[in-house]
This record gives C-alpha cells, sequence and structure tokens, in this order.
C-alpha cells in the first residue's frame, strides 16, 4: 500500500500538484483569450460593417446609428469567448491528463494524482518514487516557454482591416448621396434657411397689423418649419418641401391681405365716388360745425357713401347715416359727434389698410426669402459631377423660378416659360441632348446638328407633328428631350421661318406630348439626367430597329410603367419633393389625356 | 532500503543484461527488449523471422547471461511428444526389480528453446501446452511441476510453410509476444561478420540469477497504471473486434476474431516491464505502443480477404492505436 495514499503527504503533494496545474491552467486561458480576441470580435465587427454597408448603400442613413450595435455585436463574441475560457471548469485529473499530453510527461501526473488519492495502488517505494519524479518533472517545465501568449497575426490583420473599413465606411462620404463639400453647403443652406424662418416668425409675432388667429396660424407654420429644418440629417428635399409648404403659406396670406385691403379700398373708393371727393373734408367740417351749408348736397351723398360702405365697413356707414340724420334733424351737436367719430373711423380704417398694405409686403417678401432659401437648397443639391453645361441648362430654370415665385413644383405654369427653348439651344452640345440641336437646326439656324439616334428620331418627330404621346413612345431621355425642345422650337420659331422637316415653309404643329414638362406641356419644367456616354443607355435583347420607330402602341405598354412607378411610390424610396411630380408626370403621361 | 536498492537494481540489471547480450548479439535492440520484457514478466515469446538472423544465439545467450538452465527442442515432423516432456523408462534395480522411472525431458529447463516449432504435429505442439500454461508436465497420470523461472521461447520460419503446422490459435495465444526478427542493417551485418568469421568468440557472462530475473518480474508488476490507460487497452483489445463499434475500418474489413483477453494482459504487463526499462516509474501511453504489435499481432486472426491480400496484422495494430490516442480519455 502507497505510504502517501490518505497521509498528510499526500495532502502536500495533492496540494502542490494541483496548485501547479492550476497554474497552468490559468496560464493557458490567458493563451487562449489573447488567441481567440481577434476573432472573438470579428464575427461582431464583420456583421456591424456589413450592416452598416447595408443601411448606408440602401437608405443612405448617417452610419453613427450603427455604432452601438456594432459594439454590442462585439461585447457579444467577447463575453462568448471570455465564458467559453473562463467559466469552463475542469477537474484536477482530466486537467493532468491534457497537460501530461501537452508537455509529454508521459502520464506521470495523471498516475501520481490517482496514486496519492489511492485510485490505483503499487508499492510503497514505487509510488513515492513516481509522485517525487511527477512533480519534479512538472516542477522543472517553463510553463511561460510551453503556454507562450501567441497571436494569430492573420485575424489581428483581419480584425484591423475590418475596423478600418468600418471606419471608412462610417466616414467617407457615399456615391449617392452628396461629397463632403456640397454637404456641407447643403447643411450650410438649411441653416441659413433656418434662420431666416426663425427671423420671419419673430417679425410675425411683432406684425400687430395681422389679426390675431392668422399670427398664430402663421407663428405655428413657421414654428414647424423651423423644427423640421432643425432636425437632423435632413434631406435637401425634406427641407426644400418645408420652405416652399411655409413660402406658400405665407404668400397665400399676403395675397388675401392683398385682396381684404383691396376690397376695402375698392369700397372706400366708391363711397368716395358716391360721396364726393369731398367726404373727408365734408365730415370734418360736419364735425367742426355740426351743419353742412344750406342747400348743399353733401348729406345725400354722405349717405350713399354710407350706403357703399355698408358691406365693407358698417360701423363707419352707420357712424355716417347717423352724422347724416342728426344733421337733418338740426341736432348739431349730435351731427357733430356722429361726424367727429365717423371721421375718427375713416381715418383709423385708412391707417389699417396702411398696416395691411404693410404686412401684406412684409410677407411677400418673407415669402420670396423662404423660396430664395428653397432655391439655394435646391441648387446645393444638385450632384457635383453634373458639368457646368448641365448648371448652365439648369439656371434658367432657377432663374425663373425666382422670377415665378414658385419652386415648389406646384405646377402652375409662368409666363415666358417658352422662351427658354431659344436659351436651351446652348445646351445643344450636350450628350443626349443633341435632339435639341436638330430641332433647332429647323428653329434656329446655325445651330449643331445631333448625332443620336434618338435624338435624331425625335428630332424628326417633332417635324413630323406627331400626335401627342407618339413623341414619348420612342423611348429614352435624350429623344423625349428632343421632342420637347421641338414643341418648345416650334413656339419660340420666328413668323415665317421654315420649320417642317422637309423645309416646306411653316407648319402647323400640333402640341406634341412634352414629358419635360409637369401636365403634358404647361407645368413647370424639370430635367431629367441623361446618361453622359455618347450612346444610349440599353439592356436586353431587342429587336433591330435601325430607324429608331416605335414598334408598340404606347396605349399596350402605358399600364406597365403606370404600374412600376405605383411600385416606386409606395416602396421605394422616393424624394419626398418629387413624389408629386412622379405622379403628375405619370398622371399627365395617360393615354386617355 | 532494501526496496530502493531493489529499484535501483532493477535498472542496473536490465542495462547489464542488454549490453552483455549486446555484446554477442548485434542489432536486434527491439527483439532483446521484448524478449527481455517476456522473460520479466515470467511468459513466453515467439519469434518469427528467416533462418541465420540470430534467433537461437539470442535465447541461448539469454540463458548464459542470466545463468538459467537452457535447453534446445528441435522441432520436426518426428518429434513425439514424450520426446519433449519425459517418459517413464522402465528400469531394473540393483534387487533385479524392475520399475519405470520418469527421465525428464528437455522441457524440465528454465529457458526452453522450441526451435521452428510449426514443423512438430499439432499433437507435439500441444505438449507444450500444459508446461506453458501450468508450469506442470503430466505424464502417465502423473504431474511433474517445472521449476521457476520456466520461459518458452519459440522460434518459427515464415517462409518455409509446406510441410509445416502452423500454431493453433489456443496455442499461439499462450505467447505473450511474437516478435519479428528481421534482417539486419548493413552495418549490423558488417558488425556480425566481424565477429563471426574470426577465431575467437565473444563468450557471454553471467549477469544475473534465475531469482533476480524471478525478483526484477515481480517488482516490474507493480509499476503503476493510471486508470484511463487501463481503460484505453481495453478500448484498444475491443477496438481489434470486427463486431464491435468502435472497431477500426481495416478490423472491419480484414480480421475475422480480435485479440483475446490474454493480449490485454500482455499489453498491460509488457507495458509495466517496459515502463522500469525505460527508467520511469509510471506506465505511458508510449508503453503500451511500444509493447501493442508484440502483444497482438498473433492475436488477430485474419480473414479470407485479409489472407489473400497479405495484410500486415501490424497495420491493422497501428490504426486501432491511432484510434484510440485520439479518443478523449
Amino acid at each position: 500500500m502507497a505510504t502517501l495514499a490518505g497521509g498528510h503527504g499526500a495532502v502536500g503533494q495533492r496540494v502542490a500538484l494541483t496548485q501547479l496545474l492550476r497554474r497552468w491552467e490559468h496560464r493557458q486561458r490567458w493563451q487562449r483569450t489573447w488567441l481567440w480576441l481577434p476573432r472573438s470580435l470579428l464575427p461582431g465587427l464583420g456583421l456591424g460593417l456589413a450592416l452598416l454597408l447595408w443601411t448606408r448603400l440602401r437608405f443612405a442613413a448617417p452610419g453613427e446609428g450603427m455604432l452601438l450595435p456594432t459594439a454590442l455585436l462585439a461585447a457579444a463574441g467577447l463575453l462568448l469567448l471570455l465564458a467559453g475560457v473562463w467559466l469552463r471548469p475542469r477537474p484536477v485529473l482530466p486537467l493532468a491528463r491534457k497537460f501530461e499530453r501537452e508537455f509529454a510527461l508521459n502520464e506521470r501526473l495523471s498516475t501520481a494524482l490517482e496514486l496519492i488519492e489511492g485510485r490505483i495502488r503499487s508499492s510503497p517505494e514505487l509510488t513515492e518514487r513516481q509522485v517525487a519524479d511527477a512533480r519534479a518533472r512538472a516542477q522543472a517545465l517553463d510553463a511561460a516557454a510551453r503556454l507562450p501568449l501567441r497571436s494569430d497575426r492573420r485575424a489581428w490583420a483581419l480584425l484591423t482591416l475590418t475596423a478600418l473599413a468600418f471606419g471608412l465606411t462610417l466616414r467617407l462620404p457615399l456615391p449617392q448621396v452628396p461629397a463632403g463639400p456640397q454637404e456641407e453647403a447643403q447643411e450650410a443652406a438649411i441653416d441659413e434657411a433656418a434662420a431666416a424662418v426663425e427671423r420671419i416668425a419673430e417679425d410675425v409675432a411683432r406684425d400687430s397689423a395681422l389679426p390675431e388667429d392668422l399670427r398664430e396660424q402663421l407663428q405655428r407654420e413657421l414654428e414647424r418649419s423651423s423644427t423640421l429644418l432643425g432636425q437632423e440629417a435632413l434631406s435637401p428635399e425634406e427641407a426644400f418641401a418645408a420652405l416652399s409648404e411655409s413660402a406658400d403659406r405665407l404668400e397665400q396670406q399676403a395675397l388675401d391681405i392683398e385682396e381684404s385691403v383691396r376690397q376695402q379700398m375698392q369700397a372706400l373708393a366708391s363711397a368716395q365716388q358716391a360721396g364726393g371727393e369731398q367726404l373727408a373734408s365734408a365730415l370734418q367740417e360736419l364735425a367742426n360745425a355740426g351743419a353742412l351749408p344750406e342747400g348743399s348736397d353733401m348729406l345725400q351723398r354722405m349717405e350713399e357713401a354710407a350706403a357703399a360702405l355698408e358691406a365693407s365697413n358698417p360701423q363707419l356707414a352707420e357712424a355716417i347715416r347717423q352724422a347724416v340724420e342728426d344733421a337733418r334733424a338740426f341736432r348739431n351737436q349730435a351731427a357733430r359727434s356722429s361726424a367727429q367719430l365717423a371721421t375718427q373711423m375713416l381715418a383709423r380704417q385708412q391707417g389699417q389698410m396702411a398696416l395691411a398694405q404693410e404686412s401684406q409686403q412684409r410677407l411677400q417678401a418673407a415669402s420670396d426669402q423662404l423660396r430664395g432659401s428653397a432655391e439655394q437648397i435646391a441648387r446645393q443639391a444638385q450632384p457635383p459631377a453634373l458639368g457646368s453645361q448641365r448648371r448652365m441648362q439648369e439656371q434658367p430654370a432657377i432663374s425663373e423660378m425666382q422670377q415665378g415665385g414658385d419652386l415648389s413644383m406646384q405646377g402652375q405654369p409662368r409666363a415666358g416659360q417658352d422662351g427658354q427653348a431659344g436659351q436651351n439651344q446652348e445646351a445643344g452640345a450636350m450628350p443626349g441632348s443633341s435632339s435639341q440641336s436638330g430641332v433647332g437646326d429647323e428653329a434656329l439656324p446655325g445651330a449643331q446638328q445631333g448625332s443620336q439616334p434618338g435624338g435624331n428620331q425625335m428630332a424628326e418627330g417633332a417635324g413630323e407633328q406627331l400626335v401627342p404621346g407618339q413623341g414619348g413612345m420612342a423611348g429614352d431621355a435624350p429623344g423625349d428631350a428632343g421632342s420637347d425642345e421641338g414643341f418648345a422650337g416650334q413656339q419660340g420659331a420666328p413668323p415665317g421661318q421654315r420649320n417642317n422637316p422637309d423645309g416646306r415653309g411653316v407648319g402647323e404643329f400640333a402640341p406634341v406630348y412634352a414629358p419635360r414638362r409637369i401636365g403634358a406641356g404647361e407645368g413647370p419644367e424639370i430635367f431629367l439626367e441623361t446618361d453622359p456616354g455618347d450612346a444610349p443607355l440599353v439592356e436586353g435583347d431587342f429587336a433591330p430597329n435601325p430607324a429608331g420607330e416605335a414598334l408598340v402602341p404606347w396605349n399596350e405598354i402605358y399600364g406597365d410603367y403606370r404600374d412600376a412607378a405605383s411600385r416606386a411610390l409606395e416602396s421605394d424610396y422616393i424624394p419626398l419633393g418629387l413624389r408629386d411630380v412622379v405622379h403628375d408626370y405619370f398622371s399627365a403621361l395617360e393615354p386617355g389625356q | 532500503m532494501a526496496d530502493d536498492l531493489k529499484l535501483e537494481e532493477f535498472g542496473a540489471l536490465a542495462q547489464a543484461i542488454e549490453a552483455e547480450v549486446g555484446r554477442v548479439i548485434v542489432g536486434q535492440r527491439e527483439v532483446l527488449r521484448s524478449v527481455l520484457i517476456c522473460i520479466l514478466s515470467g511468459r513466453h515469446a515467439l519469434l518469427e523471422g528467416v533462418p541465420g538472423l540470430g534467433k537461437t544465439m539470442l535465447i541461448r545467450t539469454l540463458g548464459e547471461v542470466l545463468d538459467l538452465k537452457f535447453t534446445r527442442i528441435q522441432f520436426t515432423p518426428d518429434l513425439m511428444p514424450a520426446d519433449i516432456t519425459g517418459t517413464d523408462i522402465m528400469e531394473e534395480g540393483e534387487d533385479g526389480s524392475r520399475l519405470f522411472r520418469f527421465h525428464e525431458g528437455p522441457v524440465f529447463a528454465n529457458l526452453v528453446l522450441a526451435d521452428e516449432i510449426n514443423r512438430a504435429t499439432p499433437k507435439t505442439q500441444s505438449a507444450l501446452l500444459e508446461a506453458m500454461q501450468e508450469k506442470t508436465v503430466t505424464v502417465a497420470g502423473r504431474s511433474y511441476r517445472l521449476q521457476d523461472p520456466f520461459f518458452v521461447l519459440a522460434t518459427q520460419n515464415p517462409l518455409e510453410m509446406e510441410g509445416t503446422y502452423p500454431l493453433p490459435e489456443a496455442q499461439l495465444d499462450r505467447f505473450m509476444f511474437k516478435v519479428r526478427v528481421d534482417f539486419p542493417r548493413a552495418e549490423e551485418l558488417v558488425d556480425i561478420l566481424e565477429r563471426t568469421t574470426g577465431a575467437e568468440g565473444a563468450t557471454p557472462q553471467r549477469v544475473a540469477a534465475g531469482d533476480q530475473v524471478m525478483q526484477m518480474g515481480h517488482l516490474a508488476l507493480t509499476t503503476p497504471v493510471a486508470s484511463h490507460l487501463m481503460e484505453a487497452v481495453a478500448r484498444l483489445v475491443l477496438a481489434t473486434h470486427p463486431e464491435e463499434a468502435a472497431a477500426t475500418e481495416l478490423v472491419r474489413r480484414y480480421v475475422r476474431y480480435g485479440s483475446s483477453p490474454r493480449g490485454a494482459q500482455a499489453l498491460v504487463i509488457g507495458a509495466r516491464v517496459n515502463a522500469l526499462l525505460e527508467g520511469r516509474f509510471n506506465v505511458a501511453w508510449g508503453d503500451i505502443e511500444s509493447v501493442a504489435a508484440s502483444a497482438l499481432r498473433h492475436r488477430l486472426l485474419l480473414n479470407f480477404e485479409g489472407l489473400a491480400e497479405g495484410v500486415d496484422p501490424d497495420d491493422i495494430i497501428g490504426e486501432a492505436l491511432h484510434a484510440v490516442s485520439r479518443q478523449p480519455a
């Protein structure tokens, strides 16, 4: 029987061996923690990167929102690692077997532990020698050298790359959102607009000429716009829509006030016409003297003026009427008082009208200012990749909006719109807009001849007086633009100039559908982006169609386009300010229109 | 500190025995180690090798080094059991009376070399069964006990199969190890030539006595074996049985019947002795690996496919060892 088993020596030997094994285990847990640390962080970080890419590319959302989920995912991986490495208890004997395999200890430790615990038996001498040998061999081992803190360089490199990719994805601008300086300019424009809205709100609050309920209504509207403009990650379209809405509201109020003042002025003018030009002086005289000269018909005229003022200012009318009655009844004192009252009311009305005019002007100015801000935001939202030519093309449209005071795409026609076609001939050098030149060749001699098939086709289509909708069936945007310019060019052509493709004088052009115009030719002009390449972008298998003629009747394929647009409106991300445009566009395309 | 002395003496004696045998036998270190393990375990060994490889010389030298009574029996087809065990011979006494007196056969020795054991008939081969297992010889109804230590070291030629009688499984199972004696390497062959072709040959010296050998064996059998190693040995033996779930691919394909429990015993005993011979005080998995082939190769009964394809049992054992070593303890 072994002398060690169950004795004090056995306890000491067992404790010594157990402590040694636990130290190795502790060291190995650190080793595994260090080794698996990058591997545990990688899945979470990788998943976070994937989510970040998805949210940014799919929704163009700011990436900061993915920081916390990514950190949580990485922390979850780390926790799993720590739990797997540190929270897994291992009994001493299996631990001994594990380490004696790793350290080539030839089952010395497990045999010694079993001998100490009495699970196996041997001669006392062999038992003692075996346990001593096992302990000596184990203590002679350099655990730090046998269990070095190795790092997985590949995993660390991968983790670093993933973190870098995450950071870059977070910081770098995405292709579908504006570049940095432009984004900053947009933000500055939005901030400026927000400040303008606040200033206007303060002005409205101070404007005592406005009725209380109207002032509160305007303040609420402006406050809503201000709150909206102050939101983080506000898109230019949303800012544009908010500003346009506020500008419309202000303009509408200005128009209402103007109409009200105009009506009052008309009533007053009618009263003055009825009461003679000296109504004010007559009232003043009556107020001073209490009576009018004998034989004067002023009382009759004043009575007629009161009748004229009955609708617009019944109190004034009543006061004048009372003064007339008192004067006729020779109640001089009462007539004087009534005339004085009427004089005061007349002066007050004139003053109120003046104040209302001032308010109307202020509101109109504020509306213009908001529109200007909206236009500024719209300008900043234009992609920078567009060339200067495109800006030149857009500039007339913006200036046109500035003149018309309507950038909100409300579909209101404005004067001078047809004249844009002549200016746009300059853009004929742009790819895809050569059709303008093709038409312009007829409309304005000397313009550049287009070279694109679509453009030529549309130019030809315009010259052949296509019925509405036929030009649009040709397909691509350049062709559409060509037909539009053909229509505009025809309208802008000087009388007597030949505009038929066959060169036989001036033809009567039917109003060709112009898809660039909301509402089929009379709405505000929108600009579609064209392919910067020379060739039109086509995909799929197409039948040979060198002439580019329409092969499918429009009314047969319109439903597909309308359904696609409806689906896009319902599911895809359409900028707020453009949803009505898309809707109106396809409504206008409807064959029955 | 007699125990300490014995333990230390074990290593010294083992080294001395191997060194002294090595003076006569060139190379064949593994063969010598295997045979020594069998002797120290008090069990028997079967040496298989072509003639002329020094099998007989090795065993004779061991007998001389260990100071054991050595006998050699050349097995032939006409060898009779009595030629091995001995027989009663009628003798006439001085007074003229006649009586049967038992004349001991060559089996009555400490170290019996059964040379070319597969040349004798099964009847004669079986004459050794009782001696090997019971260490007794029964002749004419009377049993005679063999002296201790008693070892049978048999040899057989694997090539000349004509006119031979392969040992039955029961007898094979009584050999602890089946040791393969391989052809010596070139440098060993040169050494053999130098030693054996001169005028003087090396004469082995006595290093240990029979009782010392027995004490060494007793001491070696107390070498502790960890419980998980015992379980591994059990799994290893079970893995040689094709019907077992733990059987390996080669076992399922080529083995008709796996190792007997004697194989497991041989594994553990051999590993215990090997551990002490290695200077270690406990059995390691490496000890089991080193004796596994010798302990199991003659205990695997190959099926027809295995025999036809000439499958080496050592390959099957190696695969089983690998499979068991990968299993968690």
